[in-house]
């Protein structure tokens, strides 16, 4: 059953003068799951975290986050329960890790004899323990990216808002970071933005596609990936194929289980749409040809296929994805 | 009704900043100079001249402590005022610019906060290099010419940290309104440029903030004469300082950022 929503946004629009950031957000983000915000650099994804955060007006609609209206009367509340982690990398760099995160402690109201506990835990689990009194001008990005984080998360917001976490990180940091970031799940209701499906994929719940500050998909991306698209086969051949293969195709082409067939080389790709009758029918059709087969695997269909099949484009980034 | 959530965290944070940045120690060790500078060359300026070459009456063996009163208010309008408009211009813009204004106003504060704690920061940074100086040029004009008593040279820092504030509050309305620290120092600069041709005219002089280096020196020098109207020119002032940070509130509220 879905749980309440911790956002709720209704026709929320931002624009400055006459670009329209974001256009007519709907939007219902459940509590305690954690929903990608996905979509090409213009796309509104940062407008529209910066209006949920409360650092920016909108143009028109309205929006609930974490009970509280947005609105200028409502703002200090609003911020007392939302951590964000704003797109650039942000840092005082006179201070080091445990003075930025005690300030962002104290900010968030934290009770004074409780902070440098609560300060250092969150320096552990960021992984900054060990530079924690290093002055932040010292930090390299990913670090930055880890201290940010943990500022977002220092007061214990019931929602987070992270404008590309893990954006330019080497794969470790990247893979660490969402972990952190997955371990929140249930914990806290998080929003995290992202031009590339695969840092979606890997850690989010559900997945919310912008394009042109237009809403173009939002959706489970459980219920994306099973749903959408079906699995690929990719068949790889000993040797350079010949005219069976061609007939194979052909036939292949003809099946109703079959959604797309390509060929790369000695690679035999089949996109199915009936999983069952795949499972049945492929192995036996590409045997019965005589072709010598090396290899025979299911590939996992990936959300940058699915929002491509949804949307008829290929997101602008998936193919930057490491 | 303006609230003030996180003004005790922002003022600490603003303090610390100006301490571990230096700002604060070079901008009071500038107006300690200018301090011990002042009287040493009143009292030396004679000799210093002859020393280089010059000879037959000079016309300086009279200058007096009036003198050292005339130079440091001199000084301190005209180099602190520069520092006020280098120090306040990236207040707001320069946090802007490298994000960090975003990071603070995503906690719960309220932006009045934010704008009260950097003016009371700089404050807190002008009161004390103002004091200093004053109180330099104060021991050194006792040391070198005679004993001043500590009331009038007291309400002459207040009256120069005044001064100071007033180009504090328009660059910081200043560095809410513009894009840039350097365009929100060109603004602080105009403001600079308008007293300065408002100062030609004698009559607006006396009431406009630019007339405070005159009460200044007629505070120092318990010399106030009847065309001076220090009160209404302290209130001028006030009322600038008030209509600018208002002003920075108002638009800084209504700004995204």
């Amino acid at each position: 059953m879905e749980q309440a929503a911790a956002i709720s946004t209704r026709g929320l629009t931002k624009c400055y003068g006459p670009i329209v950031a974001l256009d007519s957000l709907d939007l219902d983000v459940p509590a305690g799951s954690i929903t990608g915000l996905l979509g090409p650099s213009g796309s509104g994804r940062t407008a529209a975290l910066r209006l949920l955060a409360g650092l920016s007006r909108p143009s028109g609609g309205s929006a609930v986050v974490a009970g509280i209206p947005l609105g200028d009367r409502h703002g200090v509340k609003l911020r007392r329960k939302v951590g964000v982690l704003p797109d650039a990398d942000a840092i005082f760099e006179w201070m080091s890790g445990r003075e930025q995160l005690s300030f962002a402690a104290e900010l968030a109201g934290i009770a004074r004899p409780d902070i440098p506990a609560r300060v250092t835990s969150m320096l552990e689990r960021v992984g900054l323990a060990v530079l924690a009194d290093a002055r932040t001008s010292l930090y390299d990005l990913a670090e930055r990216r880890r201290l940010g984080v943990a500022q977002a998360l220092i007061g214990e917001p019931e929602v987070v808002l992270l404008d590309e976490p893990v954006a330019a990180l080497d794969p470790a940091n990247r893979a660490e970071l969402l972990g952190i970031i997955g371990e929140l799940r249930a914990q806290a209701t998080v929003v995290l933005s992202s031009p590339e499906p695969a840092h979606v994929e890997t850690v989010c719940d559900r997945v919310a596609v912008l394009e042109h500050g237009r809403l173009v998909v939002a959706a489970r991306v459980d219920a994306l990936l099973g749903g959408v698209v079906g699995a690929t086969y990719d068949i790889v051949l000993d040797r350079e194929p010949g005219l069976a293969l061609a007939g194979l195709v052909a036939r292949l082409r003809l099946e109703s289980w079959v959604s797309a067939v390509k060929i790369d080389g000695r690679v035999l790709r089949v996109a199915v749409r009936d999983e069952p009758r795949a499972v049945r029918e492929l192995l036996p059709s590409v045997v019965a040809t005589g072709l010598p087969i090396a290899s025979f695997r299911r590939e996992r269909p990936t959300l940058a296929d699915a929002i491509s099949e949804l949307t008829g484009r290929v997101p602008a980034d998936a193919g930057t994805t490491a | 009704m303006i609230h003030t959530f996180g003004y005790r965290e922002l003022l600490t944070k603003e303090v610390v900043e100006a301490w571990r940045t230096y700002r604060l120690a070079i901008l009071c060790g500038i107006f300690v100079v200018i301090g011990i500078a002042v009287p040493l060359l009143v009292r030396f300026l004679p000799r210093l001249l002859r020393w280089f070459g010059a000879t037959g009456e000079l016309g300086l063996e009279d200058l007096g402590v009036a003198d050292v009163v005339e130079v440091l208010v001199r000084n301190v309008t005209l180099i602190g005022g520069i520092a006020a408009i280098l120090l306040t211009m990236g207040s707001i813009a320069g946090e802007r610019r490298r994000g960090t204004l975003r990071l603070v106003l995503s906690r719960p504060v309220s932006r009045a906060a934010v704008i009260w704690a950097k003016f009371v920061a700089l404050g807190m940074a002008f009161g004390l290099a103002t004091g200093l100086a004053v109180l330099a040029a104060w021991l050194y004009s006792a040391l070198f010419f005679s004993p001043q008593a500590a009331l009038p040279w007291g309400q002459l820092g207040a009256v120069l940290w005044l001064f100071l504030m007033v180009h504090v509050a328009v660059t910081l309305f200043g560095s809410v309104v513009a894009a840039t620290p350097l365009a929100a120092g060109m603004f602080g600069l105009a403001f600079v440029a308008v007293m300065s041709l408002a100062s030609n005219v004698t009559s607006l002089a006396r009431l406009l903030p630019v007339g405070l280096g005159e009460v200044a020196r007629a505070v120092a020098l318990e010399d106030v004469s009847p065309d001076l109207l220090p009160g209404t020119t302290v209130g001028v002032s006030l009322a600038v300082i008030a209509v600018a940070l208002g002003a920075a509130w108002w638009r800084f509220r209504r700004m995204d950022a």
